[in-house]
């Protein structure tokens, strides 16, 4: 006879079955949600129960797959992650560290795990670190640091460049800091090359200029050269006369014919005029070639092959030698005043890329003068340009009666590639280029003042010696 | 098709008409005698299949008066058997809610990893304030049965709804689409 009421069981037998169902659950205590239970039960209580169980066990199982999986493509971003990341403890213990990371510094993750992270940071740096993760911790862990350039230390003991950021969560094992690294070495690299391909390119834009500064005083020589030329004919006939006087006087038979014919002669020519403007056609002539040579010398100054470690220069050479290459940038708006002081010590510099400097901030001068001038006029504005020193220091400045830096650009001239010029007449680089030669190259510093409408000063302070 | 439905719908046959029909119905369905449905078990869906052919036939009910009576018995137990989830839910559209996620609660615990997946998800819903839409599908059709269990949870908890099946697997369609909308909570 078909019943549907389930054999009760015996409390033995209940025993049974629930021990069998804790002992599924403490597989789960060991992290084994795969088995399931299957009690063989007719009670139908025990069945809900092993129901609930399973359920609970399953819904386990695939929470702990779920993160599991999501760990899993965590990790494989942060492996393959180009950034270096690794975060640390609040010891400052390095806790993960990924391939691009480790290869940065030259290890493998296992070597940098639990060790401290000062082994990543030169001498100097890691002196103060401890204080600053003080700092960083007595804030809440929301606060993080934007990426900055900082120096980091390769396996090799070699410094470089890094940009870091980084950033801190609670969690339960305490504050962890997560470090963000970007190898800068290649990127100043090619800052560097950058630089120096646009001085190059500048020597080519202001070759124009040059070719016209240059032809003028050869013009003047050949017309100089002509007019001593034609003197010179004339001055042959006199000679001549002379020639055949003294040869008379050497027969000792002068005779008043060859008299009348010299005088004659001599009349006849404006040896007088010849003899008054020779020397100052003659001076002209070696002034207009001094004029050239000294622009030659300035060319080949201004484009001085990149040298990577800095020498001894002056700076006041460098504003006469930049000033004298881009003189057709500035002639037509503006008059170049030069307040150099004599006493300039000659600081550790590199020349090129500093001359590139200096010509930004003149082209720029002139730019902003331009922009002010009335179309076709003859007036000018003025570029001064001076030096002074401090104890540790030589300072710039290039001031210009330009249009001025309005308020609402002025913490943006310096970014790469901002401009307000037109196409083919600024592409934005040419103070981010003075930043990075001033500040990165030489440890110096640049900013500027300025009042619209007025004009703009910047200015330039570069230390005597450079750190090494 | 888990246990417990056909463990019920063979205790309601008792109840209704004695042990001797429960035989008689397994019988005619084909199955063992000694069969005894457990609820966390998984059974091949034709057998349920038979044995509700054949319940309904030997009882000579039609399909709706059928479903009518087994969603009363049903809800009866599940009442007794599971006042938690009932508990849990403030109203008859909490409730029904919740009905997919007890649904795949069976489904996971049933220990037969191979049925799981079989089981799950023949109910989907989409719901809106005061309105629900529910897609099931399913070889057994018991769309009726949902649309009565519905009527019977809106009962229990005092509330009024209306009930319409906008496309059915009996009219051709690929799936049932039972919409569900609430003109009174007695709560919330
Ligand atoms: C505590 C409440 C409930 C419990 C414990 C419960 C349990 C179950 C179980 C175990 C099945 C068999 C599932 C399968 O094998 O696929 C089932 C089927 C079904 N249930 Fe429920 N259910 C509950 C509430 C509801 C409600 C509120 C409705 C409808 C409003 C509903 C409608 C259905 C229908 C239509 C089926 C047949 C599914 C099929 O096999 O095609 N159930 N229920
Ligand atoms: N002396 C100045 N007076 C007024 N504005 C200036 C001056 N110098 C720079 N600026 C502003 O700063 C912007 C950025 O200057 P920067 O030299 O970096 O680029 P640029 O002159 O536009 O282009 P590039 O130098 O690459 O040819 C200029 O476009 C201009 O708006
Ligand atoms: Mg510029």
């Amino acid at each position: 006879m078909a019943s549907t009421h389930a054999p009760r069981c015996d409390s033995a037998d209940l025993r049974r079955q629930i021990n069998e169902l804790a002992d599924y659950l403490c597989g789960a205590v060991q992290g084994n949600f795969d088995l399931l239970a299957v009690v063989d039960t007719e009670d139908e209580d025990m069945q809900k129960l092993t129901m609930m169980v399973n359920f609970v066990l399953e819904s386990a199982r695939r929470a702990v797959c779920e993160l599991q999986q999501r760990e899993a493509c965590l990790r494989s971003v942060l492996e393959t992650a180009a950034e270096g990341i690794l975060t640390a403890n609040s010891d400052g213990i390095i806790q993960t560290c990924n391939r691009a990371a480790a290869a940065m510094f030259g290890y493998e993750p296992e070597e940098v795990l639990d060790r401290p992270i000062e082994m990543l940071m030169p001498d100097a740096v890691a002196l103060t670190h401890r204080m600053q993760v003080e700092r960083l911790l007595a804030q809440p862990a929301t606060v993080s640091v934007p990426a900055r350039e900082v120096t980091a230390r390769h396996q090799s003991g070699r410094l470089f460049p890094i940009s870091l950021a980084v950033s801190q969560a609670e969690t339960r094992q305490g504050r962890m800091f997560t470090a963000i690294m970007r190898d800068l070495t290649e990127e100043k690299r090619m800052q560097c090359e950058l630089a120096q391909a646009q001085r190059l390119e500048s020597v080519g834009q202001l070759a124009a200029g040059i070719a016209h500064e240059i032809n003028t005083p050869t013009q003047f020589i050949g017309d100089n050269l002509r007019f001593l030329h034609e003197g010179f004919q004339e001055l042959q006939a006199i000679m001549a006369a002379c020639g055949r006087l003294v040869e008379a006087i050497d027969k000792g038979a002068v005779q008043a014919e060859q008299l009348r014919d010299f005088a004659a002669t001599w009349r006849g020519s404006e040896a007088d005029y010849w003899r008054r403007e020779f020397p100052s056609a003659i001076q002209q002539s070696l002034e207009g070639n001094e004029r050239v040579a000294s622009i030659v010398r300035a060319m080949k100054e201004f484009s001085h092959p990149g040298v990577d470690t800095p020498v001894l220069a002056s700076l006041n050479d460098a504003v006469r030698t930049t000033v004298t290459v881009s003189r057709n940038e500035w002639k037509y708006v503006a008059e170049v005043e030069l307040h150099l002081d004599p006493e300039l010590p000659e600081i550790e510099c590199l020349p090129g890329p500093l001359n590139q400097v200096i010509l930004n901030l003149v082209i720029n001068a002139a730019h902003a003068i331009e922009k002010v001038l009335p179309r076709a006029s003859a007036e000018k504005g003025t570029i001064h340009i001076s030096t002074s020193s401090g104890p540790d220091s030589v300072e710039l400045r290039v001031s210009d009666s330009g249009c001025g830096i309005p308020p609402e650009i002025r913490d943006r001239v310096f970014d790469p590639f901002f401009t307000t010029k037109e196409v083919g007449k600024g592409t934005g680089q040419g103070l981010a280029i003075a930043r990075n030669v001033v500040v990165d190259k030489h440890g110096g510093s640049i900013s500027f003042e300025s009042e619209v409408g007025r004009g703009t000063t910047f200015v330039v302070r570069l230390p005597l010696k450079q750190r090494q | 098709m888990v246990g417990l439905i056909p463990n019920l719908l063979l205790k309601l046959i008792e109840s209704a008409a004695g042990p001797e029909t429960v035989a008689a119905v397994l019988r005619q369905a084909g199955i063992p005698l000694e069969r005894r449905y457990g609820l966390n078990r998984v059974y091949p869906d034709e057998e349920w299949q038979r044995l509700y052919a054949a319940a309904r036939d030997l009882l000579g009910l039609d399909e709706d008066r059928a479903e009518a009576m087994f969603a009363e018995f049903f809800v009866q137990d599940a009442l007794a058997r599971f006042p938690r989830w009932f508990q849990m839910c403030r109203n008859s559209y909490e409730m029904l809610c919740l009905q997919p996620k007890i649904h795949n609660a069976f489904a996971t615990g049933c220990s037969a990893a191979a049925a799981r997946r079989v089981l799950n998800d023949k109910f989907r819903t989409v719901s809106e304030p005061h309105r629900l839409i529910v897609e099931y599908r399913s070889p057994n059709r018991l769309c009726g049965l949902y649309v009565k269990l519905a009527r019977c949870i809106a009962t229990h908890y005092g509330d009024e709804v209306d009930l319409a099946e906008r496309e059915c697997v009996k009219w051709g369609a690929n799936r049932c689409l039972i919409e569900v909308a609430w003109r009174r909570l007695l709560h919330g």
